[in-house]
């Protein structure tokens, strides 16, 4: 077959795949929009953003997820918080330090950690982590957005250990040698050298992960607190987002203006991962980023 | 003088020899060249001489490596690497800027004065010939420099934790003709000082600047002697049909 034929069909093949997936994203904000679009005639997107009070069935209808928006970041950031330095930890372990056997042993069973579903997450979270909470501090509830926190971290760790190792790993081998040559220890060349070469691949599995914590419903929901009230720190219980979406949206009435509201709050949610997503890349690429 | 005394070295990567029975002496002050075909271990005897062989998970020795008269499998290989400069192939610059890759290696040995720092800052950036090109934007990023400005910004980190011996690998092979000038000629006012050994795959390099020439072939030092005499008039069969076939 002629080649350049097969270069141009290859090409339009890309063109259009990529395309597709770009049209999907948009339709999905486009959706949530027009679902969403009765309650952003009737409150202004601050006033939802802010406002603390959520009652959307019976008047006075106020339409507030502050509280809940509040709690999803707790929970977010506080999970990252916990994971970020034990998956970098165990990133630079895994990529430097572990014996062969040992880091084959390990790296399945990171895999395999990310493939349990969130609901047994969640029921461990809830049997041992809020009854340790309770019985420690003599608590007539131990649920959190702190214990949230813990259990999420523990389920976005794999994701952040896996692609920083493998971030660590993609250094050429030439810096590690070219380092240790001048005769300094290898902790010194991981955290001088090698950590900043591959804080490109760190950061971005650190933005999928907060996706991810953002975004986890089911651990959260069952560990969190579910109490609509603004979470005043890390240790109140509190009602995420995507908790909130789920309790509510079995009980919401099609088209009703409680419907309409829960789909703004996941426009909220998207628009909320997404923003974080381009800040993070943004620090990536002004970073002045050391090229290999 | 002798600077280093290599006696009954031999080396493996798992059951594999790679060095055979080298026995050599290298003088001090003056410009050593290793030349052979690929895979003849010229690397690895570098590679031995400054410990990061060992680095290699399956890599094995046996022999002893005297330098200045001291046994330098004797210490820790931090030591001894610290005392003797390795410089790759690859030109390297760390993630850090130009001045702090200069002090990638006093810095780790605790140096903290301002003023030292300073100084060997512009000590080794003007005995490898960067200075001047560097000297107004030490704080750059060391990737924004060019290949050959790399290339010597790792002579200069080599230097800057005083070596007692330098060695290079191939330090030209990717380098413009200008580039390599100027590296040959910091090596040879580098080497009034401090023994250099230098793997090249450059016979006219090795001509140009190095004091004696090294033929290694299979693992083994093949001929030894002052790099005229090699080129000229070598003793051996094939050192002979190498710097003939090279060079014709
Ligand atoms: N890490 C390693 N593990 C196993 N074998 C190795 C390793 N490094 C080198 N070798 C083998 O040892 C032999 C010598 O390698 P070395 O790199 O010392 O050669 P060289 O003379 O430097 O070659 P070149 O001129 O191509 O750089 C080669 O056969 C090579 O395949
Ligand atoms: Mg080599």
């Amino acid at each position: 077959m002629n080649n350049n034929v097969g270069n141009t069909f290859f090409k339009i093949i890309s063109a259009v795949i990529a395309f597709t997936c770009s049209l999907l994203l948009i339709a999905v904000l486009f959706f949530m929009l027009r679902e969403s679009l009765p309650v952003w005639q009737m409150t202004r997107p601050l006033a939802f953003l802010s406002g603390t009070d959520w009652s959307p069935i019976y008047p006075p209808i106020q339409l507030g997820i502050g509280s809940m928006l509040a709690s999803t970041l707790w929970v977010a950031f506080g999970a990252l918080i916990i994971a970020i330095p034990l998956a970098l930890a165990c990133a630079i372990f895994l990529a430097e330090y572990a014996p062969q056997w040992l880091a084959q042993l390990l790296r399945p069973a990171l895999t395999v950690l990310t493939g349990i579903p969130s609901v047994v997450y969640g029921f461990l979270g809830a049997a041992v982590l809020v009854k340790f909470f309770e019985i420690k501090f003599q608590v007539s509830s131990g649920e959190s957005l702190f214990a949230a926190s813990i259990v999420l971290a523990f389920m976005v760790l794999p994701y952040i250990v896996v692609n920083s190792e493998s971030a660590i790993r993609a250094v050429p081998p030439e810096y590690k040698l070219s380092a240790l040559a001048v005769g300094v220890s290898k902790p010194y060349v991981t955290m001088k050298v090698i950590v900043p070469l591959a804080k490109k691949g760190v950061l971005g599995s650190i933005a999928l992960a907060f996706g991810r914590a953002a975004g986890e419903t089911m651990a959260v929901l069952m560990i969190a607190g579910n109490v609509l009230r603004f979470p005043e720190s890390w240790f109140s219980r509190g009602e995420p987002l995507s908790a909130l979406i789920a309790l509510e949206i079995g009980s919401a009435v099609p088209h009703s203006l409680h419907y309409q509201a829960l789909f703004a709050v996941g426009l909220v949610l998207i628009l909320v991962v997404t923003i974080i997503n381009i800040l993070i890349n943004y620090l990536v690429n002004n970073n002045e980023m050391p090229r290999y | 003088m002798t600077a280093i005394n290599i006696t009954d070295w031999n080396t493996w990567y798992g059951d594999f020899q790679v060095l055979n029975n080298i026995n050599s002496e290298f003088k001090d002050k003056s410009i050593t060249a290793i030349v052979g075909p690929s895979g003849c271990g010229k690397t690895t005897l570098l590679r031995s001489l400054n410990r990061t062989a060992e680095l290699t998970d399956n890599f094995r020795y046996e022999g002893s490596i005297l330098v200045y008269g001291h046994n330098i499998y004797a210490d820790k290989a931090e030591d001894a690497r610290r005392h003797i400069g390795l410089v790759y192939q690859t030109p390297v610059a760390l993630p850090l800027s130009i001045q702090e890759n200069v002090l990638f290696g006093p810095r780790y040995y605790g140096e903290r004065k301002r003023d030292r720092l300073t100084a060997i800052v512009e000590n080794c950036l003007t005995q490898a010939a960067l200075w001047d090109e560097v000297k107004d934007k030490l704080n750059k990023p060391a990737f924004e420099l060019s290949g050959g400005q790399k290339q010597r910004l790792s002579i200069a980190r080599a230097l800057a934790v005083n070596p007692q011996l330098l060695l290079l690998d191939e330090p030209c092979s990717s380098l413009d003709p200008l580039s390599t000038g100027l590296i040959e000629e910091l090596l040879v006012k580098l080497a009034m000082n401090l023994p250099i050994i230098i793997v090249t795959h450059n016979l006219f390099q090795a001509r140009r600047i190095a004091n004696e020439t090294v033929f290694m072939l299979n693992g083994k030092i093949i001929e030894k002697d002052l790099t005229q005499t090699m080129f000229n008039n070598p003793s051996n069969e094939a050192t002979r049909s190498f710097f003939s076939g090279a060079i014709g």
